[in-house]
């Protein structure tokens, strides 16, 4: 089997990649070991916001920003809408410490030049009544919004199916074999696969598809656990943050996802009482309603993080025409688009229009 | 033809034979008072007032009744003094209740008292046992014998299963004949277990909903959340009914062959006037005959298999003699009443304005393959689904235990030894939960469950345990060769699936359609997990009990997909939706 460029891994970021080098004309195939979007991009609320901390590098501000639009944009180009509710997000402090905990955030989002609002508890109640009487303040970003992460990696899929790319499903990538600057082979478990470029896309199997190559990369798994409610006739199209990256959403067909802490436990799967009592807890006690309504699933997720945060976009040291592209940690659909357009024009211009140098390999393998 | 029907219509859909039922209360129906007594569900009540229509489905606004009756399917959700979404079929009435009828979703109103937040209880036992029918109240009866301390864990509100179903405590039966021998065996059992009542505790209306970290099980009950350790564990959690689409399926007045035994025997309401049972396997034949018995009219039983090579399979049938005349004499007794007994014919199709009004049938070969032209309708206001049973492997799915693709049964089993272990030391199944078998297997695995469970909690010795239990594996193996023998005969076909239209919905829950479904298996997947990421099948309150064996069937007979190496959807918790405000109480502190 043989291919332009052989994409190794069928979440939103290999499918995304598959879309933009599909649309260049590049013939992908792509090599998924289990089913579309099985990893983490199977387990997400799917929100894309324009936001950022005094820490976020300027690159991935600009990345942020085009992703943001450019899945706006490309829906168009999909078969299934995405399902974007786009109604901003807003960020609540349960009492003072918390209200000046989310302040820096709140000044941040203004400084990128998003019309942000800063909200009185009563004025954040009036805004989004499902808030309950113990939010003290709250600020709101207009730039945010979410989809649905099924639709977006099958969109992202079938357009590039269009465009006559393949993907095979079941096919575990053991080793990619390498000689001087040039792909040998991609060994599977379905045999060898040829092409002249490989973009890793493994999400949290990335480094055991490296680990053969002596290449090490500090992607690990961050477990997420995720409460999914029965759908409800309350409707918001806000997505509500409280302090350590806990939110709610409320997807198109009515149900709340509920997420998430990070946990460091490698793949244990099930999940734990303490920590799905502990964050409904948390958000019952903001948004009341949450506790008359029943769980329909707990899941968890593992996101492929990075021990900087940032995720890993670019060329392999040793061999230009091996690319990774992942760890992306919590937010692998927010930057899916600038991703996959930065990987297709790597690879069929040799240069991106936005500068990914802060994502390189090289950073850890120095 | 209708107009005839409606004006056979009975008023009074309660059966009032036999028994005599609890106190009349009153409550109220979109407003309207309703009668009503005490014990009934609040699911007979709307039957017995002749309500079909309980529910507009949210997202297709299509109508939905009573389907499962046993707290399964979701489809009967009705608002109850402000708390929508209420299983109308599982939720008992009380005195002043203001019930609504839903459209879509239902309405929270927070101006009501919210639930009461979950209390978290430790909890330790010798053996728990999960199921509170044959299976499980046998072992719970032989393990306390024994000496064992057991808990029976058990989500129906009254003890016996879906075979020795009870009445409720209010009822009083005048006359026992009449509610059928399985309700005096069920008697036998229970009162056998009230006798060891010291070392048997009955948990009813109480869900394990999730196994945690060290095999520790999850169970509400009420407002409680119990974490209980047991030195061993037996599943003995029943079978849900093998769903069949046809078009027109999820119309009120369509109903399983079980679900109208709900109503039927614990609640003496009749589910309809007019009924057609369409299935296969004998226990057609019984239902067919409890209808008879509370006077309504059964205008067909159509049975799927062609019985024609029974014969192949007699010595084996001959083995319980008892069993087939029984079966003959009900089929006897309903030719006799005119009832048209159609063998080889399936159900094609249920057609009726919001409601059911006809059903339409089509001639099958002895593969299930249609006869084009022979096809037939009937003016009915009811039809029941019995195409058999899959069994119910949520639980020993969570607690880790391998399972094997049985083809006779059609569906996943847990693999076991002959002392009813799974691979999981000190996880013991029985009953139809292990594979369908009959309540006279169950009752004997339950008891070589019970008894080698008694012994791992260190009660017995294993040697005690295998003398005990040697009468009861040589009764178990002329069981099951009779057994294996109706399951030849009543095989369930892949053609069994042939009539669900594009139309057709297929996820009860989300409303999706097969024609969805096959553009997902199209756009190239055969993993269920991927096709509901993509069509939402599974995703709703059931979990996906009543559409995966359906997608699973369409990928093998549509795609070419070998039933077994499909794979089962990722379970997720919680085994049914659990209240958040379980969530709400002092857990954190607790762990």
């Amino acid at each position: 089997m043989s291919a332009d460029v052989i994409i190794i891994g069928g979440g939103v970021i290999g499918t995304a990649c598959a879309y933009f080098l599909a649309r260049r004309g590049v013939k992908v195939l792509l090599l998924e070991r289990n089913h579309l979007g099985s990893g983490a991009s199977g387990a997400t609320a799917a929100i894309v916001s324009i936001s950022g901390t005094s820490g976020t590098p300027e690159a991935l501000r600009r990345l942020n920003i085009e992703s943001y639009h450019l899945i706006l944009d490309i829906e168009q180009d999909f078969d299934q809408p995405l399902e974007v509710i786009q109604g901003g997000a807003l960020y609540a402090a349960m009492n003072e410490q918390e209200a000046r905990g989310i302040r820096p955030a709140y000044e941040e989002v203004c400084e990128m030049g998003i019309d942000a609002q800063w909200m009185k508890g009563s004025e954040a109640r009036h805004f989004e009544p499902l808030l309950g009487p113990n939010v003290e303040a709250a600020f709101y970003n207009p730039a945010s919004y979410h989809v649905n992460p099924f639709r977006l990696y099958e969109g992202y899929l079938n357009a590039a199916l269009r465009r006559g790319s393949r993907i095979e499903y079941g096919v575990q990538v053991r080793e990619v074999k390498l000689k001087d600057d040039a792909i040998d082979r991609i060994i599977t478990n379905k045999g060898d696969y040829h092409a002249d470029w490989v973009v890793l896309a493994g999400g949290v199997h990335t480094p055991e598809i490296l680990s053969p190559l002596e290449i090490e990369i500090p992607i690990v798994p961050a477990r997420g656990q995720v409460i999914l409610t029965e759908a409800c006739s309350v409707k918001t199209e806000h997505i509500i943050s409280f302090l350590d990256h806990l939110y709610i959403k409320q997807t198109a067909s009515g149900n709340f996802y509920l997420g998430s802490h990070t946990e460091f436990v490698g793949f244990e799967n099930r999940i734990t009482l303490e920590k799905i009592a502990n964050f409904a807890q948390v958000l019952a006690y903001g948004v009341p309603l949450l506790a008359r309504l029943r769980a329909l699933r707990f899941f968890v997720g593992f996101r492929p993080i990075c021990e900087d945060n940032l995720p890993i976009i670019g060329p392999l040291p040793a061999c230009s025409k091996l690319v990774i592209a992942s760890g992306h940690g919590r937010t692998g659909v927010r930057y899916s688009a600038s991703t996959g357009k930065a990987v297709s024009e790597l690879i069929v211009d040799g240069k991106t229009e936005h500068p990914i140098d802060a994502f390189r390999v090289e950073r850890f393998t120095k | 033809m209708n107009k005839m029907s409606e004006t056979k219509e009975i008023k009074n859909y309660r059966i009032e034979s036999g028994i005599r039922r609890g106190k009349e209360i009153k409550i109220t129906i979109d407003g309207k008072p309703a009668r009503a007594y005490e014990g009934e569900t609040i699911g007979a009540v709307l039957a017995a007032a002749g309500y079909r229509k309980i529910r507009r489905a949210p997202q297709r606004k299509d109508p939905r009744g009573l389907y499962c009756c046993m707290g399964s399917c979701y489809g009967c959700l009705v608002t109850v003094d402000g708390q929508p979404n209420v299983r109308a079929c599982v939720t008992r009435v009380e005195p002043g209740q203001k019930i609504e009828l839903q459209d879509g979703f239902g309405w929270i109103d927070m101006d009501m008292p919210g639930p009461k937040p979950g209390r978290l209880i430790h909890q330790q036992t010798e053996l728990v046992i999960i199921g509170g029918g044959p299976a499980g109240l046998s072992a719970a009866v032989v393990a306390a014998k024994m000496g064992a301390h057991v808990l029976v864990i058990d989500e129906n509100l009254l003890s016996g299963g879906q075979i020795y179903r009870q009445l409720p405590q209010p009822f009083q039966v005048d006359n026992p004949a009449a509610l059928g021998i399985d309700y005096a065996d069920g008697q036998a059992l229970l009162s056998q277990v009230e006798q060891l009542s010291n070392r048997i505790t009955i948990c009813n209306d109480a869900l394990v909903w999730a196994v945690f970290d060290s095999r520790q099980l999850a169970i509400t009950r009420g407002s409680e959340l119990v974490l209980l350790e047991a030195k061993a564990i037996i599943a003995a959690t029943g079978a849900n009914e093998r769903p069949v689409p046809v078009p027109g399926w999820t119309l009120p007045g369509v109903m399983t062959a079980g679900g109208a035994q709900v109503l039927m025997k614990s609640q003496r309401v009749r589910p309809g006037t007019r009924v057609l049972l369409a299935g296969t396997g004998p226990l057609q034949l019984v239902v067919a005959n409890q209808m008879l018995d509370a006077g309504m009219d059964v205008v067909a039983v159509a049975e799927s298999a062609s019985t024609r090579s029974a014969w192949r399979y007699l010595p084996d049938l001959i083995r319980q003699p008892g069993l087939i005349k029984q079966g003959l004499s009900y089929m006897y007794r309903l030719r006799k009443t005119g009832v048209q007994m159609l063998q080889p014919w399936v159900l094609q199709a249920v057609e009726g304005d919001h409601q059911v009004q006809r059903a339409v049938l089509g001639k099958v070969d002895s593969q299930c393959r249609s006869i084009p032209g022979y096809t037939t309708a009937v003016d009915v206001d009811t039809v029941c689904l019995g195409y058999g049973l899959i069994p119910s492997v949520w639980l020993t799915t969570m607690l880790g235990c391998r399972h094997v693709y049985n083809p006779m049964v059609g569906g996943w089993v847990p693999y076991y030894n002959e002392h009813m272990q799974t691979d999981q030391t000190g996880v013991f199944v029985a009953g139809d939960g292990a594979g369908i078998a009959g309540v006279l297997v169950a009752r004997r695995q339950g008891t070589i469950a019970g008894l080698y469970a008694a012994a791992h909690a260190g009660v017995i010795s294993t040697e005690q345990a295998a003398r005990a239990a040697h009468v009861e594996r040589r009764a178990l193996t002329s069981l099951r060769k009779f057994r294996r023998a109706m399951d030849h005969v009543y095989r369930i076909y892949p053609e069994l699936y042939a009539n669900i239209s594009d139309e057709t919905i297929v996820c009860r829950c989300e409303g999706i359609t097969a024609g969805e479904i096959r553009n997902a298996v199209r756009a190239g997947t055969l993993n269920l997990n991927d096709i509901k990421k993509r069509t939402r099948t599974g995703m709703g309150y059931c979990q996906g009990t009543h559409c995966t064996p359906v997608v699973a069937a369409m990928l093998a007979r549509e795609f070419g997909a070998k039933t077994e190496d499909i794979e089962l959807m990722t379970t997720r918790p919680p085994a049914r939706p659990i209240p958040l405000s379980l969530l709400m109480g002092d857990v954190k502190g607790n762990i």
